[in-house]
């Protein structure tokens, strides 16, 4: 009977614990709570960014840049052109909510500076598995889809893998624009972060 | 002894039920969830909306059915026209929009949220809206609702059954000179039916 209520005990404890899981690589048992995990200064280790430019039944361009150990390699399918360069990225939550960031590709420089929310739960969302980001500043302008912010003064990113030392975010296909000019821009990218 | 139980669970069920207060015009008490108060087919029926770039100004009023536009400019000008905006929210996280300004339209499906209050916000203070899908119309046109993005977050000021009243401030472009563009706009909105 003993033995019966520590198992029991466990499993809740388990159960309990498994719960904070939110993203598909998150830990599965964690002891600090997802907003605690999230405040840190972070640094970049690897991303992958994948901008698509769409102009219907007539062509299709798609921009991409593989980042890794601070240089980045970006190709251009319209034009086989490929780019290497260095690339340099910081990122950095406080638990009162502000947030800011900086990117540097080669000597072009972005940083934004506002608020970091986590999204909830309604429809299929888990809750606490997005973060949101209202800039409120930004330095290099906004119209760039392959920067961080997605050329947006609000822009989120859904969490793969949330750890005391490492944040995976990224946006599968998302829609930046349908704009004006007939051409639609869609971004795909993955962000890995160490502290 | 006894006669102070009842009053301590009716103080508790007040304290309880007045902290589904977000907004600052939020009704004290409410029975529904506001999950259940935000899902419904909504209507403008007034709004405000004011962009500002470099020495230019376009200041909106709404009455729900059309709007007038004050331009401030080296020549100002006053513009009158149609203008309407319905919301469908459903409780599953889907939402469409619907909005007319002039002879410009925007027709776009998608899902929306809550945030989770971090830091100053409050769990449940705002809404957050990311377009997936336009059946008419560009993001990144005239329309103001979007704040001429696919992404976009409002603030709840009033959250009741039969009425609805968000507002959104603050930057929504900025150019490589660091010149900011600002949208502001706030809108009641009611049940359509």
């Amino acid at each position: 009977m003993r033995y019966f209520k520590t198992l029991c005990f466990c499993l809740v404890l388990v159960l309990f614990f498994s719960m904070c899981k939110k993203g598909e690589d998150d830990p599965l048992i964690s002891f600090r709570t997802r907003k605690a995990r999230v405040a840190g200064e972070w640094h970049l280790t690897e991303g992958s960014v994948r901008v698509e430019k769409i102009k219907p039944g007539i062509s299709n361009e798609v921009l991409t840049y593989e980042i890794t150990d601070d240089s980045f390699v970006s190709t251009n399918s319209a034009t086989s052109e490929t780019f290497k360069g260095s690339f340099k990225m910081t990122l950095s939550f406080t638990k009162k909510g502000e947030v800011k960031f900086s990117e540097a590709f080669e000597t072009d420089i972005y940083q934004g500076n506002g608020t970091w929310d986590f999204e909830g739960s309604v429809g299929e969302q888990k809750k606490k598995e997005s973060v949101s980001f209202n800039l409120s500043g930004l330095v290099g302008g906004s119209s760039y889809i392959d920067v961080f912010n997605k050329s947006r003064m609000f822009f989120t990113y859904r969490l793969k893998e949330l750890r005391n030392k490492k944040i995976v975010m990224y946006c599968d296909n998302e829609l930046i624009a349908i704009s004006g000019k007939e051409i639609d821009y869609y971004v795909t990218s993955s962000y890995t972060f160490e502290q | 002894m006894i006669k102070r139980y009842p009053n301590f669970i009716f103080i508790l069920f007040i304290v309880l039920l007045s902290n589904c207060k977000k907004g600052e015009d939020d009704p004290f008490i409410s029975f529904r969830t506001r999950k259940a108060r935000v899902a419904g087919e909504w209507r403008m029926t007034s709004g405000k909306a004011s962009f500002t770039g470099s020495g230019y100004n376009e200041s909106y009023t709404f009455d729900g059915s059309n709007m007038k536009v004050n331009v401030t400019s080296a020549t100002p000008i006053i513009y009158t026209g149609k203008a309407t905006l319905y919301l469908k929210l459903t409780a599953d996280g889907n939402f469409e929009l619907s909005e007319t300004l002039g002879s410009t339209k925007l027709n776009a499906s998608g899902q929306w949220n809550f945030n989770t209050g971090v830091g100053e916000e409050k769990k449940k203070e705002n809404l957050v809206f990311d377009i997936t899908k336009v059946s008419y119309g560009y993001t990144d046109g005239n329309n103001l609702f979007n704040r001429l993005s696919s992404h976009f977050i409002y603030h709840i000021k009033e959250l009741r059954n039969k009425k609805m009243v968000v507002y959104a401030l603050g930057k929504i472009y900025s150019n490589t000179q660091g010149t900011y563009y600002t949208l502001s706009n706030e809108y009641i909105l009611e049940p359509q039916n």
